[in-house]
């Protein structure tokens, strides 16, 4: 197994790790809440972060296995569509490095705010962003050069 | 940078297969740029912020409850108890198709992946009794449709976002147009297979009707817990999603062991993907709330309904007719995070309730789900059955009749949205 794949693999087990601890903890907030009557104070603020990082770095996973939502139904062998198709993923790579960038600036300035429940520095949580960017924007390289390549013949949609 | 020109260039993105949340992104950017107003830090931080919600926590977990039921196998034992129940009569495993589409309607709040669980089930099943592939495939996915609206419901969950209507009133708006739908699809099943022979299954047969309610009942009262926690006001949607989650597993794991680890995995990685794909067009179209608000976008749309009609039906014949055209290119999820901050406005001022204007809505975007280029649910069962998009479309020509006649009655007849709400104190 390459090195990418166990990395892939690594992200994989942490997106169901995460999943599994968001229904956890909401159940146990509902046990708490509704037989205890004493909820928690950080459930939901955790519960929260863990769906920010599920989307960020499931977006990255969603690029290499091209499960982003897309209209799919022009021929793939052409080369004037395979460059229009190339052409929006460069500007995907621009909106990626522009909104990273942001997330590095952000997750930067807001080690001093402590997160209103847990009161870990939000830059944790926001570190998400220019991580998964970069990861995704690594992807989108990969996925440019799959494009470009001439698919092998018969390879094209009905 | 004009409106029209953020339509165009997002329609160019679209047209050349750009992932649709990248493509609002873009256009968002863009046109933020443009009006020199744009904040990397700012940007950035919107986007978190869109999908830092305690709201939005329900969608992975109805996510992952409609997979862990389906990887457990409820959808045989549902469809065994609908069998048991209607399949004697003349066309009755195409009962058995829309009733088992309403039951899982109200456990799964996904069309398509209602579409991909029921499809496999009982195409193998229908064709085996001397029903056409076209015509069980066609009636798989219409039966599909109903499953945003009946409660629990993604589409609603994410309708909520911009409009910050009341999940739970929405939920108990969508179930009475949901059972309409259903009903004259009967109806028209009725008609349809007035010269179909009768077939039963024995196997089915054998297993006797308290056997198969025996097996379904644990199954059956998954929607009492979520319809039954949010109207009493018990739980909140996003409580009730993750009690639903938590029963769904105890189901898979416990009392059927049906699922086993591996496959658990599997259902937890999926759900977690295909919530990342929804989550990223809610940031990204919260980055084009931002344009939108800034352009004041959503009151130049109302001035113009308003200039070109003070009939509130008029409007509605236009929502109905451009949300149509629209759920037939655009998927539904960023179809109502593009245009319902832009069309409600309008909608209120002409003196349509917003839960009704949701739920019309939502059943327009799903009449679209079923067409072509864009309809997701006609290429799975496309795919599930072996068809041609083409044949299948053909087939789905008398369901189109049936689900605008349901549209048109929704549109127009609000009680049958707004009762079930009211009665229970969510509306006045």
């Amino acid at each position: 197994m390459s090195a990418f794949r166990v990395f892939n693999r690594a992200i994989d087990v942490a997106l169901v790790l995460a999943l599994a601890v968001i229904t956890v903890v909401l159940v146990v907030q509902v046990c708490m809440r509704y037989v205890f009557h004493a909820a928690l104070p950080w459930p939901e603020e955790l519960s929260q972060f863990l769906l920010v990082g599920i989307s960020f770095f499931g977006m990255y996973r969603a690029i290499t296995e091209d499960l982003h939502i897309r209209i799919d139904y022009l021929p793939k062998r052409p080369l004037t569509l395979r460059l229009l198709r190339a052409a929006g993923l460069v500007l995907v790579a621009g909106l990626l490095a522009y909104v990273g960038y942001g997330g590095l600036l952000l997750a930067i300035s807001a080690w001093d705010h402590p997160s209103t429940a847990l009161r870990i520095p939000m830059a944790i949580p926001y570190f998400i962003i220019p991580i998964s960017c970069a990861l995704s924007l690594a992807a989108l390289v990969g996925a440019i050069r799959t494009i470009l390549e001439a698919p092998a013949s018969g390879s094209d949609t009905p | 940078m004009s409106v029209a020109l953020i339509m165009l260039l997002l329609a160019v993105l679209l047209a050349v297969e750009t992932p649709i949340a990248f493509a609002v992104g873009i256009v968002a950017i863009a046109a933020l740029l443009s009006a020199d107003i744009a904040n990397a830090p700012i940007a950035a931080q919107r986007m978190f912020a869109g999908m830092n919600s305690y709201g939005l926590l329900a969608l992975p977990l109805f996510i992952l409850a409609g997979n862990v039921l389906v990887a457990g196998g409820i959808i045989q034992r549902l469809v065994d108890f609908v069998d048991i129940l209607v399949g004697r009569v003349r066309g009755g495993l195409a009962y058995v198709n829309v009733l088992s589409n309403m039951l899982m309607a109200g456990l799964s709040g996904s069309a398509t992946a209602d579409t991909a669980a029921l499809g496999s089930v009982m195409l193998p099943m229908m064709r085996a009794r001397g029903y056409t592939s076209d015509f069980a495939a066609a009636l798989t996915i219409s039966g599909a449709i109903v499953a945003p609206i009946i409660p629990p419901s993604i589409i609603m969950v994410i309708y909520a976002i911009p409009t910050r209507l009341s999940i739970g009133a929405m939920f108990l708006a969508g179930i009475l147009p949901g059972i309409l739908i259903i009903a004259l699809l009967m109806v028209y099943i009725g008609y349809a297979c007035r010269n179909h022979p009768i077939v039963r299954s024995e196997a089915t047969e054998k297993r006797g009707f308290l056997r198969a309610t025996l097996d379904a009942v644990p199954v059956l009262v998954a929607p009492v817990i979520i319809v039954g926690g949010v109207r009493g006001g018990v739980f909140t949607t996003t409580e009730a999603a993750a009690v639903l989650c938590a029963y769904a597993l105890f189901l898979a794991v416990v009392f059927y062991r049906s699922a086993s680890p591996a496959e658990l995995f599997k259902v937890f990685r999926e759900s977690a993907l295909t919530t990342a794909t929804i989550m990223l067009v809610v940031a990204t179209s919260s980055l084009f709330a931002w344009f939108l608000a800034i352009e004041s976008i959503p009151d130049a749309a109302r001035d113009m309904f308003l200039a070109l009609t003070d009939n509130r039906y008029v409007f509605l014949i236009m929502v109905n007719l451009f949300l149509l055209v629209v759920g037939c290119f655009v998927d539904t999820v960023p179809a109502i995070l593009i245009f319902v901050p832009i069309l409600q406005p309008a909608a209120i001022e002409f003196g349509i309730d917003p839960i009704h204007f949701a739920v019309l809505v939502i059943v327009n975007l799903m009449v679209g789900l079923n067409t072509p280029p864009v309809g997701t649910n006609l290429f799975v069962i496309s795919s599930i059955s072996g068809r041609s998009i083409g044949t299948i479309s053909r087939a789905l020509l008398p369901f189109y009749a049936v689900k605008i006649v349901a549209l048109i009655i929704i549109t127009y007849v609000p009680i049958i949205s707004l009762w079930l709400p009211r009665v229970s104190g969510f509306i006045r």
